[in-house]
């Protein structure tokens, strides 16, 4: 970029309008009306922007909303932000609570708090801790997770290691190994004691490779599957070989 | 014409395909988003897909997997279209399409010299028909059908278009060779289409197999 642009800096209750811009700060409650690009994007406090951001790089803290798409090299988000449009970008990581009311994809994607996906993620890593919600499907070649999650459509990646400790949803998980752990947690002790033991539900789990733990599902197919305890499963349908603890319950067995 | 569906699980079996390899496949965009459909069997929610599409995809998938990336073979199975010209030796070359094809087109085109990436469908779409005894007149019935098209729309549906050539019988017949005459249409749908039963149906191509088959060719040079 040979010319030189001016930055823009609100603190305060300021009030701007978007354009092209060398870096754009925004502290306090300012407010920049129309699409922003820029090498940088700071808000941190209750700012927002009404427009689309495109950019290298984006780092959110405290209330903040972008009300259109983001497309940036990273996306680093902290507190209680929120943008309305979807995410592009190469590194994705976010803390605190957050929602995006489109769609995600990253390259990187790391969410460490609560955070809410209106539609899909798709990302090459992505790894979570603490609940991650999301409305259509999970797609990543690699998926790690630790807490809970609700995944309203399809969890699909090649690996896929998830330890859970609360109560978690997804419709469909599918992929080529599949491993989930119960982790005991204060809530999850409880909610033993109060006779709760499932923590992951769904409907399908497909995998070559399979492992589960106090896992509900109606069907449970792979090439080699594993019931650690505590599951309930229907009908377990393998190819190869199937493994099931004695603590776990399976209605149904079919050998492919 | 309704499409024949196939289980998730039985496009495993039939194919020997692992479940990794097909959510990868479907994850890197080898296998369209529309084709998933979910429905309800005794076994509970299961996804199922067109048949004949999805058994096809697969085995072009699996002949070109060992030579190319995922990545690669996702941009010749997309509906996207390459921005580049090709010269008539050029296209001569691919040695798919015949000299007469060539010079059949360029005649209605009244110019030679290099051909854009949608005209080598039109090529290939002229090529495949030949395989059917159609009049000169229902040719160029096609050709016009396909240049007056909105290429925009075509393929903003995945290509998903099926080009129909229909004939339909007309009343009487001529006195020397006892032929009846008829009228013909050609028709350019996407799913469905259903015509009375007097017309016959003489050709008919699905557009996104023509588009595979020439970024298929294509990328072989």
């Amino acid at each position: 970029m040979t010319t030189k642009r001016g930055s823009l800096s609100i603190a305060g209750a300021g009030k701007a309008t978007g354009g092209i811009y060398e870096r754009v700060t925004i502290s306090g409650a300012g407010r920049v009306d129309g699409d922003i690009e820029a090498d940088s994007v700071e808000i941190s406090g209750a700012g927002k922007i009404v427009g689309k951001v495109k950019t290298n790089r984006v780092e959110l803290a405290g209330a903040c909303k972008i009300v259109g798409a983001v497309t940036a090299q990273r996306f680093d988000a902290a507190g209680a932000w929120k943008v309305g449009g979807d995410v592009q970008s190469e590194q994705f990581k976010a803390a605190g609570a957050g929602s995006v009311e489109g769609n995600v994809q990253a390259q990187e994607f790391s969410n460490a708090g609560a955070m809410k996906i209106a539609k899909n993620l798709r990302a090459q890593r992505a790894k979570f801790g603490g609940v991650l919600k999301a409305g259509g499907d999970v797609e990543a070649s690699e998926f790690r997770g630790s807490g809970a999650f609700r995944i309203e459509g399809l969890l699909a990646a090649d690996q896929l290691e998830l330890e859970l400790s609360e109560r978690s949803w997804a419709r469909e998980i599918g992929g080529a190994k599949i491993e989930v752990r119960k982790r005991e947690s204060f809530w999850g002790w409880l909610a033993r004691w109060w006779g709760r033991q499932i923590v992951l539900s769904a409907d399908v789990i497909e995998a070559d490779e399979i492992y589960l733990e106090a896992t509900r599902a109606k069907t449970v197919r792979g090439k080699r599957v594993t019931l650690g305890p505590e599951c309930r499963i229907e009908r377990v349908e393998y190819s190869e070989s199937v493994q099931i603890d004695p603590k776990s319950v399976v209605k149904e067995q079919v050998r492919l | 014409m309704e499409e024949e569906l196939i289980s998730k699980k039985e496009v495993l079996e039939q194919t020997g395909i692992s479940y990794g390899q097909f959510y990868r496949w479907k994850r890197e965009g080898l296998i369209p988003e529309s084709w998933f459909m979910r429905k309800s069997t005794f076994t509970g929610q299961e996804t199922f897909l067109p048949k004949q599409k999805i058994l096809d995809r697969i085995e072009k998938i699996k002949a070109l997997k060992d030579t190319k990336s995922l990545e690669e073979i996702a941009q010749l199975l997309s509906p996207e279209l390459k921005d580049r010209r090709f010269e008539r030796d050029e296209v001569l070359g691919l040695g798919w399409l015949g000299g007469e094809v060539l010079e059949y087109y360029e005649a209605i085109r009244k110019e030679s010299g290099p051909f854009s990436f949608r005209e080598l469908i039109f090529l290939a779409v002229i090529e495949t028909l030949r395989k059917y005894e159609l009049d000169p007149e229902e040719m160029n019935l096609v050709i016009s059908t396909l240049f007056s098209s909105d290429f925009a729309k075509l393929q903003s549906k995945e290509f998903a278009w099926v080009l129909a050539l229909v004939r339909k019988e007309l009343p009487g017949s001529f006195a020397l060779t006892g032929r009846k005459p008829y009228l013909s249409a050609c028709l350019l749908y996407t799913q469905e289409c259903l015509c009375d039963p007097q017309a016959q149906v003489v050709a008919q191509i699905e557009l996104n197999k023509v588009l595979e088959d020439v970024k298929l060719k294509l990328g072989a040079l």
